[in-house]
């Protein structure tokens, strides 16, 4: 435990020094999100001048489930997702032996090897704040219980995306390729903004287990907001968590036997 | 002639050997147009639960043909997500571009072709989804047709400019990944790429049309979906006329502005 802390530690400094050599960059990306936030919030705003209701959603409850699907978003994929774009190329282009011949566990290495805290806090904050402020609080109603029950859903659904977007780079073991497979992903994250009760229940089936995207934000959101039963679809999140972190384990071993490296 | 004939063949052969080494990677191809589709798929589930959810809005099925032509608008005019000017920054990053600017053939065509070549398959898919757009919502006239076309020709124009402008700015900043995230964000919106304009309050859309961003996706839709008075034709044909030939000239300028001041290495 005490080796993989340090190899966190050491992997947040080296993302450190790497995130803050372009410092324009970090003016700009800050100016993209909060962009993004202004330009999401005006199609929220058009959105609801034409209808009520959402989904059984009204603006408010809509602006917190944003706000959820917003935290889940820069947490997990300002986190993660720059790793799973790092383990592709190095597939591709053969540094991936350069992983294997280090004395580091190697999914725990690809897995944590960036940690982007300077990206994550710059693009996260500001976002959040804004949307932090833009949601009506008073007009909504919580039990802390739900909120217990959300919370622990969030984290859930956090693995769960963690996997799902790891298991599309995997590919690259056996294809040597897998930009546009892994690039599924940006397509999958399109459902933040749909709340849970919009989907049909056959997609609700597929995307709570099969594809298990919509465990982070819909869920979570729908049982902190009391539209949905906290313990069930707690244990559910729970059982699909561990299904998935079983699969990512037996499939890396397995694509580690089928890595042939660029030079051989 | 912009280009000789000489020149034109060699652009397209360019175009032919990138598109070829796409096919190396045939799993790619599968996941791309997987990746699209769910792009499509999320877009249609929104929208049916939006159009489940009000009895004023556009039916569910006039609004899945008008994102199946803008979808196909998008990537038909190079503006989805700007990825020609991405390529371009990525080799002024890396100075890859110096071997393409001491080349005897004019550059920008040159890497277009280049890029084309590699994007072959959104093409391709852009084409089932306009067909698949105007099977389900026919146009009414020739002159829906007509008008489309000289619209995706304008909006080409004015996307390739600011394809252009994101990577002019790499000639300036080393790093212009959050600009050209920024300009994508506001287009998505915009341009009705994710909400059709119609639906924007009246002063809101009267300003916007008066943007280059619907070309990238609303104006050429609105004109093929949708009988419009003249009068009306001829105001977005002229706000549209004026994007393409303004920003076509400015960037032209900026871009050999920006490559006097361009360090590669042996230039």
């Amino acid at each position: 435990m005490k080796y993989r802390l340090q190899i966190i530690k050491t992997n947040i400094i080296n993302t450190f020094q790497h995130e803050t050599a372009y410092f324009a960059e970090n003016w700009s990306n800050l100016l993209s999100t909060i962009s993004y936030t202004l330009v999401l919030l005006l199609f929220l705003n058009v959105l609801y001048s034409n209808i009520k209701e959402f989904a059984g959603y009204n603006k408010d409850q809509m602006m917190f489930l944003v706000f959820i699907g917003q935290l889940g978003f820069f947490t997990g994929w300002g986190l993660f997702a720059e790793n799973n774009y790092f383990l592709n190329e190095d597939i591709q282009t053969g540094k991936f032996d350069f992983i294997l011949i280090k004395p580091v566990p190697s999914l725990f290495f690809v897995t944590f090897r960036w940690f982007p805290i300077v990206s994550m806090l710059r693009d996260s904050v500001p976002v959040i704040l804004i949307i932090y402020f833009s949601v009506n609080w008073s007009a909504l109603t919580f039990v802390a219980s739900n909120i217990a029950w959300g919370i622990f859903i969030f984290i859930c659904g956090q693995i769960l995306w963690h996997a799902v977007r790891f298991l599309l780079v995997l590919p690259a073991f056996w294809f040597g390729n897998a930009k546009a497979v892994s690039s599924i992903a940006y397509a999958l994250s399109e459902t933040h903004n749909i709340p849970l009760e919009g989907y049909t229940q056959n997609l609700r089936i597929l995307f709570t287990t099969v594809v298990p995207i919509i465990i982070l934000a819909e869920v979570s959101g729908s049982v902190m907001l009391g539209k949905s039963n906290g313990p069930i679809m707690a244990l559910w999140a729970l059982l699909v968590t561990i299904a998935f972190i079983f699969i990512i384990n037996v499939v890396w071993k397995y694509a580690l036997r089928n890595y042939t490296s660029a030079s051989s | 002639m912009l280009f000789s004939l000489r020149q034109l063949k060699l652009l397209f052969e360019v175009a032919k050997f990138n598109a070829l080494k796409m096919l190396a990677y045939p799993w790619e191809l599968v996941a791309f147009f997987i990746q699209r589709f769910l792009g499509l798929l999320f877009l249609a589930i929104f929208w049916f639960a939006v159009s489940q959810s009000s009895t004023t809005l556009q039916s569910f099925h006039s609004l899945i043909a008008y994102f199946l032509v803008s979808s196909a608008v998008r990537d038909l005019t190079f503006s989805y997500e700007l990825k020609f000017g991405r390529e371009i920054q990525r080799m002024v990053k890396s100075g890859e571009i110096t071997n393409y600017l001491i080349k005897p053939v004019p550059a920008i065509p040159f890497l277009f072709f280049a890029y084309a070549g590699q994007t072959w398959m959104s093409l391709i898919y852009s084409a089932c989804a306009l067909i698949a757009g105007i099977i389900l919502l026919p146009p009414l006239s020739v002159i829906n047709f007509i008008a489309f076309i000289m619209f995706l020709v304008l909006a080409f124009i004015v996307s390739i400019s600011f394809n252009l402008f994101m990577a002019i700015i790499s000639f300036y900043v080393v790093e212009a990944q959050g600009i050209r995230n920024m300009f994508n964000h506001v287009i998505r919106v915009l341009s009705g790429a994710l909400i059709p304009l119609t639906l924007f309050p009246g002063t809101l859309r009267y300003f916007t049309l008066l943007s280059p961003f619907p070309l990238f996706a609303f104006t050429p839709t609105y004109v093929l979906q949708n009988t419009l008075p003249w009068n009306e034709l001829g105001y977005l044909f002229a706000v549209s006329l004026g994007w393409a030939i303004g920003l076509f000239l400015i960037m032209s300028y900026l871009w050999r502005r920006a490559l006097k001041q361009y360090e590669g290495i042996g230039i």
